[in-house]
């Protein structure tokens, strides 16, 4: 039997990662986890999950950088990635956030609207 | 934002994870001997455990939650293991938990509940030593 789809959440403060734990995990979808744009890029060439969700804001690397090189990467380009944003885009950011996600988040979030989103974009947990 | 709203707020949380006792195998909310049930709490503890003796303590307030998770004394050294996390629940301005608002306490309630079953599922895998 095939496992469940996997979910990548890249983000930097643990309490956001359990909230989305919370909504994700229990309702059958498998996750994993990152604390930064690079480690999250690493975890995505490891573990080929079916969608990555991402902060903006985080040390080391942001979500920009880490969707970048995602998308230049022939292996991993095709994943699709929401974003979890705080602050509003500039129009510039407005613009590559365009060409960079699937989908976005603000802060806060309701957790239907998460889950939907998710759905949406893979389908059920199962395979 | 009045503290009136968030202890209306606490006592919808508290009735959502009392209805949850009911549905939940090993869920309950501790009762402290030296408070009447009826007094309306500034924090409530709810307990989870599983099939030995590991187990999650989730102490609820308005403007802070706390879990803590022991690993219990199934092992020779289990019971060393604890996990606490503060939890960003602020029930000010709603049922908020750090970057997501819940539109009702039973929804708050079932992602807590769901923290607290990934916490019990952590402890109860502490491998023994040796």
């Amino acid at each position: 039997m095939p496992e469940n789809k996997l979910i990548l959440i890249v983000e930097d403060n643990e309490d956001t990662r359990f909230v989305f734990s919370a909504i994700l995990n229990y309702d059958g979808y498998r996750i994993v986890e990152a604390t930064n744009g690079e480690e999250g890029v690493a975890r995505v060439l490891e573990f080929l999950p079916d969608l990555v969700i991402t902060d903006i804001d985080m040390p080391v690397m942001d979500g920009f950088a880490a969707a970048r090189l995602i998308r230049a990467d022939d292996r991993i380009r095709g994943i699709p990635i929401l974003v979890i944003t705080g602050n509003a885009f500039t129009t510039a950011e407005q613009v590559e956030a365009h060409t960079l996600f699937d989908g976005c988040f603000e802060k806060p979030m309701q957790p239907t609207r998460v889950l939907a989103e998710v759905q949406r974009l893979i389908g059920p947990p199962e395979r | 934002m009045s503290t009136h709203e968030a202890h209306e707020r606490l006592r919808e949380l508290r009735s959502a994870f009392d209805e949850l006792t009911f549905t939940t195998t090993g869920l309950s909310r501790v009762v402290p001997a030296d408070r009447p049930e009826d007094e309306t709490p500034e924090t409530f503890t709810i307990r989870l455990v599983g099939t030995g003796s590991p187990e999650v303590h989730l102490r609820v307030g308005t403007h802070a939650t706390a879990l803590t998770a022991w690993s219990g004394s199934d092992h020779r050294s289990a019971g060393k293991a604890e996990i606490r996390d503060d939890l960003g629940v602020e029930l000010a301005t709603g049922f908020a938990w750090n970057a997501s608002v819940c539109s009702s306490g039973h929804e708050l309630a079932g992602l807590l509940l769901k923290h607290m079953r990934r916490r019990l599922k952590a402890v109860a895998e502490v491998e023994p030593e040796g």
